[in-house]
C-alpha cells in the first residue's frame, strides 16, 4: 500500500529550483531512503512534506489525502512526525519533558480539568508520563530522563529527537540525517531500532549520507541531485546506477578541486 | 494602636497596589511566556476598569459581578483583537498592540459624546467609585491565580505554550496548533489585566482615560521582565520590587520613570532570564524531596 | 478648501517621511525595531530649542547642531542598549524591550532637564510670511520645511545608493556575517547607520517643533504611532516606502480631520496601521529594499 505520494512537487528559492518536479512514493511498512549530494534538496523536501514549507506546484498525498496546503500541526495530527538535521530540541527542558511535549496529540485534557486537577487529567498525565518513560527506555535514554536536553551528547540529543517524534505515534516518520554525530555502535543500534519499528508497522523516510546505514535499514531508495530524482530502486540497484555514481563522483571532484 | 494597624495605616495602600501590580505582571507573563511581546495589557486593564466601575456606579451590581464582567469584557476584546494580530510575527505583533491603549483612551474620551449616554465620564473620567477592593479579596484572587498557574504549567496547554516560545515551527510539527495557543495566552492575559483594572478602579475610586497609556504598558512590562518570564513567580517578585522600592527610597519615586527604563535595559542585557530562574526553584524542591 | 488640504498634507507628509526614514533605515540595516527612535526626535527638538533660546543661535545653525546631537545620541543608544544584545545574538523580544527601556530613560531625562511643560520657540525665530496662490495659502515656514525635508531625503538617497558607505550599509543589511568576511567594517557601518537615523529624527523634531511650536518630552509618543504606521505602510526597512508612507499618512490625517471629525485624527494612524498589518504586512511596496537594492 502506498502511504505517501509526491506528484511533480516543485519548490523554488529565488531562481534556484531546490526541489524540481519530484515524484515518488513511500510504501507503508517500508523504510524509504532519501539520498543525494549536499544541497540536493533533501531537507527542503522534508520541509514540504511536514508542512513547514509549501510547494510552488505539485501535490503531496498522505494516505489518500492531499496535504500540501495543510498547516504543520494538521499534518502531524494525520500521522507524520519528523526530526531535524540541525537538532532542534527545547534546550533547557529535560529529555523527558521534550518527549512529553511530543505527546501533545496523545492527550486531550482541557485547561479546565487541568486547573481543577480533575481525575481525568491526572490519569492522563500519568499515562503520558509512563509512555514517555517507556519510549525513553526503548531509545536507551533511561538514565538521562531528567537531564536538560542541551547538556546531552550529540548522539543522545538525536535520540531524544527521535523519541519526541515517535511520541506522537506517527504512521510515517521523517528522519533528517539521524546518525550524524553518532558513533558506530550508536548507529548500529539505531538501525536495529528503525527495523523493529518497521516490523511494528511504522513507515519511515530517512535522509542519510551513511551508505552502510542506508543499506542496513532501507527497503527502497530515492536519489536526489540538484532537486531532481535521478534514480530509485533497491539499495544495490541504485548503488551501481551510473548516473548516481556520476553525481557523487561529480561532488568528490568538486571537493578535490 | 498596635504595630500592625500602624503599619497598615501607612503602608496598606502600597501593599494593595503591589498586589494589583502582581496581577498585571501575571497578565503580561502569559504572553511573554509564550514568546509574544504584546503591549496591549494596559488597554485591557483600562477596559476592565471602565466596565466594572460603570457597572458598580450605574447598575449597582455587587463587586464580584462588576469585577468578573469587567475581566470578561477585556477577555472578549482581547479575543477580537487577537484573532487578527496573532497571525503576525514578533515585531509586527508588538507594533499592532502598541497603539491599543491609545484606542482605549480615544474610545473612553469619546464614548459618551457619540452614544449620548453618561457612562464613562469623557475626558474627566469616572470618579466616586465606591472603595470595594480589600486586601483579602486581592489575596484571594491572587492565590487562585497562582494555583491556576501551577496547574497550567503541569498541563498539556502549559507545555504547548512553553514549546511555542522556544521554537514555534518545531512546536507546530508536533501537532500543536500554535495560533490557537497564542490566542489562549493572549486572552488569559487580557482577562487577568481586566481583573487588575477592576480592582484598581475600586481602590483608587477613579478611572481616567489617560491611565492606560504607553507608559502604563511599559510599567507592566517592567514587572515581568525584572522578575523573569521563565517562571510565573517572577512576575510577582518583579511587581513587588517595583512597587515597594520607590516607596522605600524617595529618590526612586522621583525618578521612577528612569529607574524603570534603566531596569528594562540592564535586566535584558545582563540578566536575560530575570531575577527568578526556574532552575533555582527546581533545585529547592529537589532538595526538599531528597530530605 | 480641498487644495488647501492637499498643500497641508504635502509639507506634513514630508516631515513624517523624514522621521520615518531613520526608523526604517535602522530596521533595514540591522533588523532592529528601535522604539526609542521617537525619543531621538524629541531630543532633536530640545537641542534645537536650547541652541535658539539659551545660546541665541540662528535657526539655520540650530538645525544642523540638533541633527548632530541627536545623531550622536543615536550612536550612544546603540552602544548601550543594542550592541551587547547583538553580541550574544539575543532574540527580537529582547531588543524590543531594551529599546522601550531606553526610550523611557530618554523621555524621563528630558523631563528632568526641561520640565514636563510644553516649550516653544520664540515667535520671531522665523519670519511670518503667508504666500497666496489663488485660494490656497502657504506660509514661508511650511515651504522651507518642505524644501529642507526634500533636500535631506535626496541627500540620503545619494548616500545610500551612490556612495561606498551606502554600498557597505546595503551589504550589512543583506548579511552582516558575509559583509564582515568581505572586509566591510560592520561595527563602523552600524554606528553610521544609527548616526544617520538619529540625525534624521532630530531634523524632523526641529522642523515639526517649529511648525506646531510645541515641544515637550512627550512629543515622541503620538509620533511613534505615526512613524510605525508610515514604515509599515512602506514595508519595514524600505526607504522609498517610508517616503510614500509618510505622504499617505499625512493625506489620510488631513482629510479625515477636514471631512470627518478631528476626534478621529489620533485614531486614523492606528486604524491604518492595523489594516495594513493585516492585509499587506510587507507594506504597499512589498519587501525590504535596503536589502534588495
Ligand atoms: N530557505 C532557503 N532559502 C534559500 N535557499 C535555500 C533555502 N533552503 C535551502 N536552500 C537552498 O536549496 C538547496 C537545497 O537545500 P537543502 O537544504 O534542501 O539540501 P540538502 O539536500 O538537505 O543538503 P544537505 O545534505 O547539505 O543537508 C540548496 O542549494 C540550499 O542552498
Ligand atoms: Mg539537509
Amino acid at each position: 500500500m502506498t502511504m505517501l505520494t509526491l506528484n511533480r512537487v516543485t519548490r523554488y528559492f529565488g531562481g534556484l529550483a531546490a526541489v524540481n518536479d519530484v515524484s515518488f512514493e513511500a510504501e507503508a511498512n517500508q523504510i524509504t531512503g532519501l539520498i543525494g549530494p549536499n544541497g540536493a534538496g533533501k531537507t527542503t523536501l522534508l520541509n514540504l512534506i511536514s508542512g513547514l514549507d509549501q510547494p510552488a506546484s505539485g501535490e503531496i498525498r498522505f494516505m489518500d489525502r492531499a496535504i500540501q496546503k495543510l498547516p504543520p500541526h494538521k499534518i502531524n495530527q494525520l500521522g507524520i512526525a519528523r526530526t531535524y538535521q540541525n537538532i532542534r530540541l527545547f534546550a533547557e527542558m529535560s529529555a523527558l519533558d521534550n518527549i512529553i511535549v511530543g505527546m501533545h496529540t496523545q492527550g486531550k485534557a482541557g485547561l479546565l480539568s487541568a486547573a481543577l486537577s480533575l481525575p481525568g487529567y491526572r490519569a492522563e498525565e500519568k499515562r503520558l508520563r509512563e509512555q514517555a518513560l517507556q519510549l525513553a527506555e526503548r531509545l536507551g535514554l533511561g538514565s538521562f530522563c531528567n537531564t536538560p536536553a542541551d547538556a546531552l551528547s550529540y548522539g543522545d540529543q538525536r535520540r531524544v529527537e527521535i523519541a519526541r517524534a515517535l511520541a506522537a505515534h506517527p504512521k510515517l516518520l521523517l528522519l533528517d540525517e539521524p546518525t550524524a554525530g553518532m558513533n558506530a555502535a550508536e548507529t548500529a543500534r539505531l538501525g536495529e531500532l528503525i527495523l523493529s519499528l518497521r516490523d511494528e508497522g511504522l513507515a519511515a523516510l530517512v535522509i542519510e549520507h551513511d551508505m552502510s546505514f542506508i543499506a542496513q535499514v532501507c527497503d527502497h531508495v530515492v536519489v536526489l541531485n540538484f532537486g531532481e530524482v535521478i534514480a530509485r530502486g533497491t539499495v544495490d540497484a541504485v548503488k551501481s546506477d551510473p548516473t548516481v555514481v556520476a553525481a557523487y563522483l561529480g561532488e568528490e571532484e568538486a571537493a578535490d578541486a | 494602636m498596635n504595630i500592625f494597624s500602624e503599619f497598615w495605616a501607612t503602608y496598606g495602600s502600597v501593599v494593595q497596589f503591589a498586589l494589583i501590580n502582581m496581577l498585571l505582571g501575571i497578565s503580561i507573563y502569559f504572553t511573554l511566556y509564550t514568546g509574544l511581546l504584546s503591549l496591549a495589557n494596559a488597554g485591557f486593564m483600562g477596559i476592565g476598569a471602565y466596565v466594572s466601575a460603570a457597572l458598580t456606579i450605574h447598575a449597582g451590581t455587587p463587586f464580584p459581578v462588576s469585577l468578573l464582567v469587567g475581566a470578561l469584557s477585556a477577555a472578549l476584546i482581547g479575543w477580537l483583537l487577537g484573532l487578527p494580530v496573532l497571525r503576525l510575527r514578533d515585531v509586527y505583533l508588538a507594533i499592532a498592540t502598541l497603539g491599543f491603549g491609545e484606542i482605549v483612551r480615544i474610545t473612553a474620551v469619546n464614548f459618551d459624546k457619540f452614544s449620548g449616554l453618561t457612562l464613562l465620564g469623557g475626558a474627566q473620567g469616572l470618579d466616586g467609585i465606591p472603595k470595594l477592593t480589600t486586601p483579602v479579596s486581592l489575596l484571594f484572587v491572587l492565590f487562585i491565580l497562582c494555583i491556576f498557574l501551577v496547574q497550567l504549567h503541569r498541563s498539556r496547554a502549559g507545555r504547548a505554550l512553553a514549546a511555542i516560545r522556544r521554537d514555534e515551527s518545531v512546536a507546530a510539527t508536533m501537532g500543536i496548533d500554535v495560533y490557537q495557543y497564542k490566542l489562549l495566552a493572549f486572552v488569559l492575559g487580557a482577562f487577568v489585566a481586566g481583573l487588575a483594572g477592576g480592582f484598581s478602579a475600586h481602590l483608587t475610586r477613579f478611572v481616567g482615560p489617560n491611565d492606560f497609556s504607553f507608559s502604563a504598558a511599559v510599567n507592566i512590562l517592567a514587572f515581568a521582565v525584572l522578575g523573569g518570564t521563565l517562571h510565573w513567580s517572577g512576575a510577582l517578585v518583579g511587581a513587588a520590587i517595583l512597587t515597594i522600592l520607590p516607596e522605600a527610597l524617595r529618590f526612586m519615586k522621583e525618578y521612577r520613570g528612569i529607574v524603570n527604563g534603566v531596569i528594562l535595559v540592564l535586566v535584558i542585557i545582563y540578566l536575560p532570564h530575570g531575577l527568578v530562574n526556574p532552575k533555582w526553584i527546581r533545585g529547592i524542591f529537589r532538595r526538599k524531596e531528597a530530605r | 478648501m480641498f487644495w488647501q488640504q492637499v498643500v497641508n498634507a504635502i509639507w506634513l507628509g514630508a516631515v513624517y517621511s523624514l522621521f520615518a526614514l531613520g526608523y526604517t533605515l535602522v530596521f533595514g540595516v540591522l533588523g532592529i525595531l528601535n522604539l526609542a527612535h521617537p525619543s531621538l526626535y524629541m531630543w532633536g527638538a530640545f537641542i534645537g530649542l536650547v541652541c535658539v533660546t539659551t545660546l541665541h543661535l540662528p535657526i539655520w545653525l540650530a538645525l544642523p547642531i540638533a541633527m548632530l546631537g541627536s545623531g550622536l545620541l543615536g550612536v550612544l543608544l546603540d552602544r548601550i542598549a543594542f550592541k551587547p544584545l547583538r553580541a550574544r545574538n539575543a532574540p527580537h523580544l529582547a531588543t524590543l524591550i531594551s529599546s522601550i527601556g531606553a526610550s523611557i530613560v530618554l523621555i524621563n531625562v528630558a523631563q528632568g532637564i526641561f520640565s514636563a511643560q510644553v516649550s516653544r520657540f520664540p515667535f520671531d525665530i522665523f519670519p511670518v510670511r503667508v504666500l497666496k496662490f489663488g485660494s490656497v495659502s502657504v506660509t514661508l515656514l511650511q515651504l522651507t520645511i518642505l524644501g529642507i525635508s526634500m533636500l535631506i531625503m535626496i541627500f540620503l538617497r545619494w548616500l545610500i545608493m551612490g556612495t561606498r558607505q551606502g554600498q557597505a550599509m546595503r551589504a550589512v543589511a543583506h548579511n552582516a556575517v558575509t559583509a564582515a568576511r568581505l572586509g566591510v567594517p560592520v561595527d563602523r557601518i552600524i554606528m553610521q547607520t544609527f548616526f544617520i537615523a538619529g540625525a534624521l529624527a532630530g531634523a524632523a523634531g526641529v522642523l515639526l517643533g517649529l511648525a506646531f511650536n510645541s515641544i515637550s518630552p512627550f512629543m515622541g509618543g503620538p509620533m511613534n504611532l505615526k512613524g510605525l504606521t508610515v514604515i509599515v505602510l512602506g514595508g519595514l526597512g524600505n526607504i522609498e516606502g517610508a517616503v510614500v508612507g509618510g505622504f499617505i499618512l499625512a493625506f489620510s490625517e488631513v482629510m479625515s480631520v477636514a471631512y470627518l471629525s478631528s476626534d478621529l485624527r489620533d485614531a486614523v494612524s492606528f486604524i491604518l496601521l492595523l489594516i495594513i498589518l493585516l492585509v499587506r504586512p510587507n507594506g504597499l511596496l512589498g519587501r525590504a529594499s535596503v536589502k534588495r537594492a
